[in-house]
């Protein structure tokens, strides 16, 4: 089989050969290429070339191509473009950007309908997209991020604020403000659909259990981004959700917001794989104690635990539990995409 | 306990800051000691509830916010009646987020909670440089520095941080706690921290332990 016919069998429910490996690693791109976080951002190509190189030589099914995965990437349609600060190493951190709103009110001075052609942000996304799939090819799958209505919220108006406001300003108000969020996630998707991404990946930790409460996910979160989740399926391309944190009280609701991948970090994979039975799941070696941190015999080992468990009668993915640290050993990282070759070939029991 | 700093504590719990302000209003008129306004109302039967129940998962950050802003608008009331009386905090604590880490809900909750049980707390806020801790804890007279870290990328930050403190003239005076995604307790002694916190209610519970408070 090939990368994407490998992927398909799985996203159907069934067993490919073996065990499918992806990886989100744009930040260990970057660091084994020597290449910066600001540098990439005005050299779009020079990340590009790089990720292409990581999928050439690490046994991966698929490159995740986000460049600006994890950042405020929509806060520069409001004029507030992504800045990137220096580590105490030297290193190009995350780019941020400031929060847009003052009040959430202020959501409604802007233009009714906002278009995100022709801004920087918009044009890095499908740069990069159509570069990497160019290069890659209709058999290798590209993945590209997006961020969850509500993970632009936060972005849009601070993570604090917005947590407040969910007190203090009526529930009307708030959910007028995601969609708007939703909308303009929704366009931003359809740049990258356009430019041949394969695949859509969100995150949104700020709504896991460890910030909000179900009662407020369920109000005004779950719908967003059950909606965001059905547009882009309704493209044919399905959504890879990395759940990040605790997400255990709420996998009901998961259930139901139109996922084809759960990534997933501290949560059982054979618990998820019962909760979220609809999906593939997605994960899950400790990127920091076993990746970052370990040897290749970790990682080995902590891999065929995963795949053990994660991965008979299909609909398992193998990865990290989170963005691969920069500063991985290559030889850690060789371990873990190399694993299913060994250990990864169907059929696979318990 | 007085019903009126029961109802004081409960409004802080419920993050009802109109009530709660005229509440401690009307317990300084009734005479009331400020310092058991703050350590019975706000704290006894307010904000060691809210750490608790948050710990417990019966309440989570919007709602903690929603406290501690209740918390902050009662301290500027009673601030200056316990300026007067000469009043202490348990402890006195610096925290921020390091050198290019922007995130800062962890670090606020963090403080919230430190606040809440009766700490004085500077906040730093986001992005610090290591020198910085070490310079403001040294000026704020702190016992603790706290720091966060959210990406793995700026773990770097908080081993230089932990370093230079041990190389400073602050390594027996102040103690160090951090907390992050990114880090667990291996990561984190390694590097020169006195204790790691998963969560912001274990910050609490760690930072007294350090500090030897009860």
């Amino acid at each position: 089989m090939n990368h994407k016919e490998r992927l398909t069998e799985c996203l159907a429910g069934r067993e490919p050969d073996r065990v499918p490996v992806l990886a989100k690693t744009r930040d260990f791109t970057m660091y084994h290429h020597g290449l910066g976080v600001g540098q990439c951002l005005k050299e779009p190509a020079r990340y590009v070339e790089a990720e292409l190189k990581t999928f050439e030589e690490y046994n991966l099914d698929g490159l995740t191509g986000d460049l600006y995965g994890g950042m405020p990437i929509l806060n520069e349609l409001f004029g507030q473009e992504l800045f990137v600060t220096k580590g105490v190493d030297g290193m190009d951190q995350p780019a941020f950007a400031k929060p847009v709103l003052g009040t959430l009110g202020d959501f409604k001075k802007w233009p009714k309908k906002i278009d995100v052609q022709g801004h920087r942000c918009t044009e890095l996304a499908r740069f990069v997209t159509s570069e990497l799939k160019k290069s890659l090819g209709p058999d290798v799958p590209l993945i590209n991020w997006v961020p969850a209505p509500f993970r632009s919220a936060c972005f849009f108006r601070g993570v604090s604020n917005l947590m407040l406001d969910l007190i203090d300003e009526p529930a009307e108000l708030i959910e007028e403000f995601m969609e708007v969020c939703l909308d303009l996630t929704i366009d931003f998707c359809k740049v990258l659909i356009d430019a041949g991404v394969d695949c859509i990946n969100i995150s949104n930790p700020t709504a896991s259990r460890a910030l909000l409460s179900k009662k407020h996910y369920e109000r005004f979160v779950h719908p967003y981004t059950k909606r965001l989740c059905k547009f882009v399926q309704d493209q044919s391309t399905p959504v890879q959700f990395h759940i990040c944190g605790d997400w255990t009280d709420r996998l009901d609701l998961l259930a139901q917001e139109n996922v084809a991948i759960f990534h997933v970090d501290k949560i059982n994979l054979k618990e998820a794989k019962e909760k979220l039975s609809g999906s593939v799941i997605m994960g899950n070696v400790k990127t920091v104690d076993t990746l970052l941190h370990s040897t290749p015999d970790a990682v080995e080992k902590e891999a065929l635990d995963c795949i053990t468990q994660g991965a008979p009668g299909g609909r398992f993915i193998l990865s990290g539990d989170c963005v691969i640290p920069p500063k991985t050993p290559k030889d850690n990282f060789k371990a873990l995409t190399n694993s299913v070759l060994k250990y990864g070939r169907y059929p696979i029991s318990n | 306990m007085s019903d009126l700093l029961i109802k004081l504590g409960n409004c802080l719990q419920d993050g009802d800051r109109n009530n709660a302000v005229e509440l401690a209003r009307q317990a300084l008129k009734e005479g009331i000691d400020p310092e058991v306004i703050l350590n019975k109302g706000l704290i006894g039967n307010g904000m060691d509830h809210v750490g608790h129940k948050f710990r417990e998962g019966e309440m989570f950050v919007p709602e903690v916010l929603a406290s501690a802003r209740v918390m902050h608008l009662v301290m500027e009331i009673l601030k200056p009646h316990l300026v007067e009386k000469g009043s202490k905090p348990i402890g006195k604590a610096v925290i921020g987020s390091v050198l290019g880490d922007h995130h800062d809900i962890g670090k606020n909750i963090v403080i919230m909670m430190l606040t809440g049980a009766g700490f004085e707390v500077k906040d730093l806020g986001v992005n610090v440089p290591p020198q910085v801790f070490i310079d403001e804890a040294e000026s704020f007279g702190a016992d603790l520095i706290g720091m966060s870290t959210l990406l793995t990328t700026t773990i770097g930050a908080m081993q230089k941080t932990c370093a230079l403190i041990k190389e400073s003239k602050l390594k027996d005076k102040v103690k160090v706690i951090v907390g992050g995604a990114p880090l667990n307790e291996k990561i984190s002694l390694d590097a020169g921290a006195d204790a790691y916190a998963e969560n912001a209610g274990e910050a609490v519970i760690k930072s007294k332990e350090l500090l030897n408070i009860i």
